[in-house]
């Protein structure tokens, strides 16, 4: 493939569209050697990043923003690769080096005490020293340097203790974090199961949900194992529902309306939604969606938005 | 570039720089200027808020950790943004349940327009915004129908194709002339009206 070859696949690179192929790893070589295709790309990248304009903002929870603050600073504790990290373990240097220099270890535990009487004792000799040179014995010297012995070894104890902590408290994070993301990961791969389950069931059905004039702009999908009973609604289109209130999905057996659970939709108007009917539902004919107490109805009571029969 | 844009990219720049050197209020107020835009972005491509919010909060811990990364000469900080984004929300959608909409969307054929009905509504739009979708408008419709399954549902040139029925040869030809259109309509409004852009 020439320079041209590789050009042409800029906008489709930018998009994220090109296939998986050895073709890819070829294109990386050459736009780290080709300047212009550097600049084509970054040029596409611009003009694909634009397109984000196209979709109307949505404010995140409020709770978000504290917890992802929250994070960073965890991260900084937790990740020694990051640059913030680096920040963090120079400052604590620096803090090592100021007791050394000042010896005041002051509100720090019970050694620390310990720490402040040696270190004014040494500092005491020292200047004994320098004072009156000529009236000190071998043994005061001794003495002194013993006391310094000891203050060192006592500060080398600290300092390894105060690492020590500081690692486990960090390692702690970490494996915290890890279970976290272990139980998402599961949680997910749980829910993937089940939907693939719902979708290959020999008895799986789906049905369309037409909008109502209360929402002609919704639909929904709904996939259907009338065996096992298990439901899993796809809506769009539908408008938030007002403060008290959420979504209700039915299940009408044999004319009646039997409950499912409620649900709200994502500012996008959104919802998923997995159920299960209830044993004398299992042979529904209708789906529908009403709008009802945030809690959830046993009777219908409100308007309807969504309906859809079986086919 | 209009002198507005200009003055954000350069405050935003600051911002990355700042946070680089571990400046938490550099990062709020970085997160306060695009924490909205990027939740929308990641609703659209991944339906669900729950994992919207996760792959957004994934997405700043990122920002703080790569923040030195970010060089200025190589693009803008609103295209460095995004486009983590995007890709954290590809990542997310190629691994996770949502895959289960587009296997459904898939598995009964439903249209794929709603994404353009729904930007067409909304009543209150950015400037910015305004912008992008009359140039979206002023492309040929088989084009911006790849662009918008590439870029929103993370779909590759063979996937496109096998959705729309087309041969690759064309898809690939749409998609790259829809890119260079729009990258001529967004950048002569650039140069013609400034007052356009913020």
């Amino acid at each position: 493939m020439n320079h041209e070859d590789y050009k042409e696949m800029l906008p489709l690179d930018a998009l994220g569209a090109l296939d998986e192929t050895a073709a890819q790893e070829e294109l990386r070589a050459h736009i780290s050697a080709c300047p212009e295709c550097r600049a084509e790309l970054g040029e596409m990248h611009e003009v694909a990043a634009m397109l984000a304009h196209t979709v109307a903002p949505v404010k995140p929870s409020a709770h978000l923003r504290a917890r992802i603050i929250e994070h960073i600073k965890t991260a900084d504790a937790a990740d020694g690769d990051s640059p913030a990290s680096n920040v963090l373990e120079s400052r604590q240097t620096d803090e090592d080096a100021g007791n050394v220099v000042a010896s005041r270890p002051t509100d720090e535990e019970s050694d620390g005490d310990s720490n402040v009487v040696s270190f004014e004792k040494a500092r005491d000799s020292r200047r004994h020293i320098m004072l009156s040179r000529a009236a000190f014995t071998s043994g005061a010297i001794a003495a002194s340097l013993i006391i310094v012995a000891l203050a060192s070894a006592l500060f080398v104890v600290w300092t390894n203790k105060k690492r020590t902590e500081g690692e486990l408290a960090s390692l702690s994070g970490r494996v915290s974090r890890t279970e976290e993301e272990l139980a998402r990961e599961r949680q997910m791969l749980a829910r993937e199961r089940e939907t693939t389950e719902l979708l290959s069931a020999p008895d799986a059905r789906m049905t369309a949900l037409a909008g109502t004039e209360s929402a002609p702009a919704a639909h929904a999908t709904i996939a259907y194992d009338r065996r096992t009973g298990r439901a899993l609604l796809l809506a769009s289109g539908l408008p938030p529902a007002p403060a008290g209130k959420a979504y209700q999905l039915w299940f009408i057996a044999g004319g009646r309306p039997l409950p499912g659970r409620v649900f709200t939709t994502d500012n996008a108007g959104r919802a998923t939604l997995r159920d299960q009917a209830p044993p004398e539902g299992l042979d529904t004919k209708i789906f529908a969606v009403t709008l009802e107490p945030a809690q959830g109805t046993r009777e219908p009571t409100g308007a309807k938005y969504l309906v859809g029969n079986v086919s | 570039m209009s002198p507005e844009r200009e003055a954000t990219d350069k405050i935003d720049v600051e911002h990355l720089h700042a946070i680089a050197r571990g400046d938490e209020k550099a990062f709020a107020s970085l997160y306060d200027t695009y924490n909205s835009i990027l939740l929308g972005l990641l609703l659209r491509i991944l339906n669900s808020r729950v994992e919207a919010e996760d792959v957004l909060q994934e997405v700043f811990l990122q920002v703080w950790q790569r923040a030195s990364t970010f060089d200025e000469a190589r693009g803008r900080p609103f295209t460095w943004l995004v486009t983590l984004t995007r890709s954290r929300a590809i990542d997310r959608l190629r691994s996770s349940n949502a895959r289960e909409r587009t296997a459904l969307a898939a598995a009964l054929d439903a249209p794929e327009s709603t994404s353009d009905d729904d930007a067409s509504d909304e009543v209150v739009r950015s400037e910015q915004s305004e912008l992008v979708h009359r140039a979206l408008d002023a492309i040929p419709e088989e084009q911006r129908r790849t662009l918008l399954l590439a870029y929103f549902e993370g779909l590759t040139q063979t996937e496109i194709a096998e959705r729309l029925k087309q041969p690759l040869g064309t898809v690939k030809t749409r998609m790259r002339a829809g890119m260079i259109k729009l990258r001529e309509l967004l950048g002569k409004r650039r140069g013609g009206s400034a007052r356009m852009n913020l």
